[in-house]
């Protein structure tokens, strides 16, 4: 869960000065950058026009939102769920895949976002029972009616249930309303490069992009018009 | 005995007369003049381009002087980030390598 949490994103505290927030962009951005992403991007504009419109758009992906990645690489996006303490559950699971306002098949999230999934020999811990409590919010993951995990103690079969749950599924969370410019991620092949809980957004927008600029999807309508743009250049 | 120049030992330089630069927040509008491109550079990448403008320098000193410039450690900015960058610069046509070669001895 540990590695889930950190892939969770934390809005800067207020009382972070602005030279602070900045050298903490900045760091992210080199985080970045060692991850691959470009430090330049070519814009083969001309001198009269280098701030390209088609580039400056932005995205904002609202506070809440909820990216769902199974080892399969299928995902669910909501933003109807409360993640509560965060931690991932059962019924949390079947809550944001019930709730989700759009969901992907197996094959569309790329391995670097997916979980790693579980080895072989735990499969035998599989459980059928993938009954949640409906419309609740509560936390319901210390339920122990899986008979696989009989004469466990309690707090061994939770942490035997999350374990499990950790290596077949991955969550990406926006806590607070993220705004980032997307032009300045895409390489002159047309690709974008970034990593993390953005990155994962953008590989989903992208695949909504391919449907047009009016197919619903939070931003597609910027992901159209920058991928139009290095398409024609 | 004496060496030929490595790649790793190249020393950078660049002419401030190659381009028209403009600045907004953290990112740099260089239009390149001979190529009639522009690009957008990021703060590690202008602070390179900077750099250059002064004088030739390695990667590796490219890497200290970054480092410094900018508050940055090592780990936050390895070297592999500066030759990386360096790389991107080199593409553009934004650097070249100068006449000042550093040999290693091996």
């Amino acid at each position: 869960m540990a590695d889930d949490m950190q892939k969770i994103g934390k809005p800067v505290s207020d009382k972070v000065s602005d030279s602070q927030r900045r050298q903490l962009e900045r760091r992210r951005v080199l985080q970045l950058g060692i991850a691959g992403m470009p430090m330049m991007l070519s814009m083969r504009a001309s001198a009269q026009s280098f701030a390209h419109s088609a580039l400056d758009c932005t995205i904002t992906i609202p506070a809440g939102l909820i990216i769902l990645v199974n080892d399969e690489g299928a995902a669910w996006v909501t933003d109807r769920v409360n993640l509560g303490n965060g931690r991932l559950t059962q019924g949390r699971i079947n809550r944001i895949q019930r709730r989700a306002q759009y969901s992907f098949s197996d094959g569309t999230v790329p391995d670097q976002f997916r979980p790693p999934g579980c080895p072989v020999d735990e499969d035998e811990l599989d459980d059928d029972d993938d009954r949640d409590d409906d419309d609740d919010d509560r936390d319901d993951d210390d339920r122990d009616d899986d008979a696989n995990l009989d004469g466990l103690s309690p707090r061994e079969r939770r942490r035997r249930r999350e374990e499990r749950l950790a290596c077949q599924y991955a969550l990406f969370a926006f806590s607070g309303n993220t705004t980032f410019e997307p032009g300045r991620f895409v390489t002159p092949s047309g690709e974008f490069n970034v990593s993390g809980a953005t990155g994962l957004y953008l590989v989903l927008a992208a695949r909504f992009a391919d449907q047009g600029a009016n197919s619903g999807f939070p931003g597609v309508s910027c992901l159209v018009s920058i991928l139009d743009y290095v398409n024609q250049s | 005995m004496l060496a030929g120049p490595s790649q790793q030992d190249t020393m950078w330089c660049a002419d401030k007369a190659c381009c028209v630069i403009e600045a907004h927040e953290e990112a740099w509008y260089v239009y390149h003049t001979l190529s009639g491109e522009t690009h957008l550079l990021n703060f590690l990448s202008y602070e390179v381009l900077k750099l250059l403008f002064d004088m030739p320098l390695d990667a590796e000193a490219i890497g200290e002087h970054v480092r410094i410039g900018l508050g940055f450690d090592l780990e936050d900015c390895p070297l592999s980030l500066i030759r990386q960058t360096i790389q991107e610069l080199d593409v553009a046509g934004f650097i070249r390598p100068s006449e000042k070669i550093k040999f290693s001895n091996a």
